[in-house]
């Protein structure tokens, strides 16, 4: 029943001839997508080639962003201007389709059927193989954690949007398991040819709402997921002159679209071998490597070695003593703190009055607890962060802050390249440099802590802290 | 052989069954059979009609009557429409044997009702986030309120408050183009297929923030599945198999009387949005809603450290733990005042529906959900202030204020059990990393 069908669309005859406009158009078009979706950067090939493991290579194939002009302006990451690289590839395109049109002169090519199709075939693969990679990073919850007790413990106003957008979503886990699942299911409709339309339409939906959002909290990944869009779009083409025709004029359609044949049985069972290996890669196999990742190898943007047992949660500080001299609370003070929290996690933050530097990375996953550094990203309220090792024979903390070296912005996304570039080498030579701080701690009672060292100012620090009740209502249902 | 009859029989009645059945719960569903709507109707003083009272009557919500009832609870009242409707389409099937005649007509009939209640859904939504009247900018108290002491809903709210470039006009916008094409046979599927999307992000954020939606939401995009089901044959024939597909044959004619009633009605239809929109707009522009309206204090709007605080005569100094201190102090725009109050404050769990009916005090937006702050509005009277509580609007405190210096303010007075309280709140100039951190690196308290 369906061969006679399959034969009679793929007889080239039975397709229009293009006009050459159509033609002209066309050429622009494949040379713009094919700009975008093939890297030309030599770097962007070390990775394929140089993989840490077989996930960092599949991963490294899902996430290309092309990128040909490095502009260090804000707007450049997080507004308009970071555009510029698609009217670059335009340029390209169009420069590009002058040149073939003018060798083609000559060449009497009915339509380029083969050619879109093909085209249409790698813009499908690149829209699910990126949208898996996304799904997937919501999908095992770890792209938006649930906020740290520090970030309920921070003012609204003191809260800078992007991070407001991320952790909004964090609040519920499980709609962020449900977002993840719809990435991933609106790219593997793409696999298909005959639910590319139905996914089309969703990732268009689905990543116009994300790249939107993106302008709109300032979270610096509106290019990359507006190029999901443009390519939706793009496969949606063919498919609006038939809907229109069969629901607003109310006529009867017969599509026609162009197929290639797999006539022999050996065509076949490549062209299906290829398809589904890629389909097996980039759903179960990645699926499975990148849960390893995340909770084997640990690749997260929260810490995850233990605090001390039932530490966790918010301190008044009772007593603080700097070189033997007692300050009362003050929330106008720059030296006293104010209260600290210990996380579930090997974190101790306090607070001061005093403006800092605020991190505006997205909180890279990251394989070790000092540099995880999501739960400082993106809020203020004079919050010191440190990472700490516990002595417990002892009753020592060593202490790392996070602030200054953790991470700090290593988006390479980030427009300011200088900072990032001094930081890095800053981490580079610092790791045994850096003073560590080493303070002593004794627990009284299950919820009193006293501490005592030496700041980073060589300042004597003594601080009773006790622990006070919190019943969160963002937490009840 | 009368088994044999009988399996015809049954096989040739299940679709007409089907179909009487979907039609009736769906008319349950749809034409408003609760008296708590007639109620609501009976209220609205024409005098003084507010964008909300329209708001209302084109929004009835299916069984709102389970009042108090979270999550799957609030659909209680669904499992009475799906018992009648089966029995009331039992019967219709059982004496009504032209139905396979009328078929298209009821099914027509059906889908015209169902297009404007979405529709009317959809625009009512659609303004109110065009003019940022569902989640109003956040006020100075919630700048000042730790992000675990909201309820979710809140969040939700206010993190759509927060956003720039249009985003939540933009929503907006899709759910207006959405209503509108909804108003047309032609274009109907484009707009219960954009819909459709909006309504399912609507239906999962409604349970996963406890929006307090959900029973309307799920009702909505019910309807849109509805809608896009009559194409569905239509749409599965084109795009996934890919061949050859009929389009609708179905062409209703209106003729004489009918068309001339049909075309009013549809003008009615909407004369009713411009004038809600017209309404909402001027909500929006003039009366601050759902703020309060009333202005505050002349000078006052502002955050306050409470530098002193005297109870009784005692003067206590600052403290994290001190729960008969005041922490700090936000005087809004308005005449609210709000308080950190360093002990748990009872929390308004309310939803943020539309439908406060009053001004002032009833303006309860600010505090609902929020588990950090105390919520006073308050009236002056010369010098005097008097502070009542936004929850239970009971007097709390009465002031006497002086205004010594810019950016100063005394207070002195009772609280309700009596004591004696002396404070004085002193203005921060509090920069802010929310409207500071936009697009560019930045160093802030």
């Amino acid at each position: 029943m369906g061969q006679p069908t399959t034969s009679e669309i793929n007889s080239t005859g039975a397709f229009p001839i293009w006009k050459n406009w159509e033609k002209f158009l066309f050429r622009v078009v494949f040379i713009f997508l094919l700009v975008l979706i093939v890297p030309l950067d030599p770097a962007q090939y070390k990775t394929y080639f140089h993989p840490k493991s077989f996930f960092w290579f599949l991963s490294s194939l899902t996430g290309y962003r092309p990128n040909f002009i490095q502009l260090h302006s804000d707007s450049a990451r997080w507004g308009l201007a970071g555009y510029a690289s698609w009217g670059i590839a335009l340029g390209i395109g169009l420069l590009g389709g002058i040149i073939w049109t003018f060798f083609a002169r000559k060449k009497h090519t009915a339509n380029y059927n083969k050619l879109y199709y093909w085209l249409r075939v790698l813009v499908r693969y690149r829209i699910a193989l990126g949208l898996i990679a996304f799904g997937f990073l919501k999908f095992y919850p770890m792209q938006m954690p649930y906020p740290a007790i520090s970030n309920l413990e921070t003012n609204w106003g003191d809260y800078n949007t992007y991070k407001i957008y991320w952790q909004q979503v964090g609040v519920s886990t499980w709609y962020e398991v449900v977002l993840g699942i719809v990435e991933i299911a609106g790219g593997i409709l793409l696999f298909f040819r005959s639910t590319t339309a139905l996914g089309a339409l969703i990732n268009a939906g689905v990543l116009y709402n994300i790249a939107h959002a993106n302008i709109a909290y300032d979270g610096a990944v509106h290019v990359y997921s507006s190029l999901f869009v443009l390519f939706s779009l793009f496969l949606l083409v063919p498919y609006i002159k038939d809907l229109y025709t069969l629901f607003i004029k109310k006529e009867d359609v017969t599509p026609r679209h162009y197929y290639p044949l797999w006539n022999t049985r050996r065509k076949k069972i490549w062209a299906y071998s290829i398809k589904f290996s890629f389909v097996f890669l980039f759903t179960i196999v990645y699926g499975i490597l990148r849960y390893d990742v995340h909770y084997n190898q640990g690749y997260l943007k929260d810490p995850v070695t233990p605090g001390l047992p039932k530490i966790a949660g918010i301190y008044n500080v009772s007593t603080f003593r700097i070189n033997g001299k007692e300050l009362p609370y003050d929330p106008f003070d720059s030296v006293r703190w104010q209260n600290v929290i210990f996380e579930k996690w090997s974190t101790l933050t306090y607070k001061v009055y005093k403006p800092f530097p605020i991190s505006l990375a997205n909180g890279t996953p990251n394989e070790k607890d000092l540099s995880r550094s999501y739960e400082l990203a993106g809020i203020g309220g004079g919050r010191r962060f440190f990472y700490y090792k516990a002595d417990t024979a002892k009753g020592i903390l060593i202490l790392q802050d996070k602030n200054t070296r953790a991470g700090w912005d290593e988006d390479a996304r980030s427009s300011d390249t200088a900072a990032i570039a001094k930081a890095k080498k800053k981490k580079g030579t610092g790791e045994k440099d850096e003073g560590k701080l080493s303070w002593h701690y004794t627990r009284p009672s299950e919820n009193q802590v006293i501490l005592y060292g030496l700041n980073d100012q060589k300042d004597s620090i003594y601080a009773v802290l006790d622990k006070i009740k919190r019943d969160y209502p963002i937490s009840k249902n | 052989m009368a088994q044999a009859i009988y399996a015809v029989d049954k096989r040739e009645n299940l679709r007409p069954f089907l179909l009487q059945f979907g039609i009736v719960f769906l008319l349950i569903l749809t034409l408003p059979l609760d008296r708590h709507y007639y109620q609501t109707l009976g209220s609205i003083q024409i005098g003084h009609i507010h964008f909300q009272d329209l708001f209302q009557l084109a929004n009835y919500v299916p069984f709102l009557g389970h009042a108090g009832a979270w999550g799957w609870e609030s659909f209680a009242g669904w499992s009475w429409a799906l018992a009648l409707a089966f029995v009331a389409a039992a019967i219709w099937t059982r004496y009504d044997k032209t139905f396979i005649v009328h078929e298209d007509g009821w099914q027509y009939g059906l889908r015209v009702l169902l297009r404007y209640r979405l529709a009317a859904a959809l625009l009512s939504y659609g303004f109110i986030l065009l003019f940022a009247v569902q989640a109003p900018s956040p006020a100075l108290s919630d700048l000042h309120t730790k992000y675990g002491y909201f309820l979710p809903w809140k969040i939700y709210y206010e993190s759509l408050a927060v956003s720039s470039a249009g985003y939540g006009p933009t929503l907006g916008i899709f759910e207006i183009a959405g209503g509108a094409l909804l108003l047309f046979r032609r274009t109907a599927l484009i707009g219960a297929g954009i819909a459709a999307f909006l309504l399912i992000n609507i239906v999962l954020a409604n349970f996963a923030y406890q929006l307090g939606d959900e029973v309307i939401s799920v009702y909505l995009l019910l309807i849109a599945i509805v809608l896009i089901a009559y194409d569905g044959p239509r749409l599965y024939q084109l795009l996934f198999r890919e061949k050859k597909t009929a389009a609708e044959k179905f062409n209703p004619v209106f003729r004489g009387r009918w068309a001339a009633l049909r075309l009013a009605l549809k003008a009615l239809f909407v004369l009713f949005f411009i004038a809600y929109a017209t309404l909402l707009y001027r909500s929006y522009s003039v009366d601050k809603w759902p703020y309060p309206e009333t202005p505050g204090l002349q000078g006052a709007a502002g955050f306050y450290d409470v530098r002193h605080f005297r109870l009784n005569g005692t003067d206590r100094p600052y403290s994290l733990v001190d729960s008969l201190r005041w922490e700090d102090v936000v005087f809004e725009k308005w005449n609210t005042i709000s308080v950190n109050e360093n002990r748990t404050t009872p929390i308004n769990e309310q939803r943020p529906a539309i439908a406060f009916q009053g001004t002032g005090i009833e303006r309860v937006y600010e505090s609902l959900g929020n588990g950090q702050r105390s919520f006073y509005t308050y009236e002056v009277k010369g010098d005097h202030l008097t502070l009542i509580n936004k929850n239970d609007g009971k007097t709390a405190y009465e002031f006497d204020i002086k205004r010594p210096g810019s950016g100063q303010i005394l207070l002195e007075g009772r609280d309700k059990a009596g004591n004696m309280l002396q404070i004085e709140l002193s203005k921060v100039d509090k920069k802010y990393l929310l409207y500071l951190g936009r697009r560019h690196p930045v160093k802030v308290y």
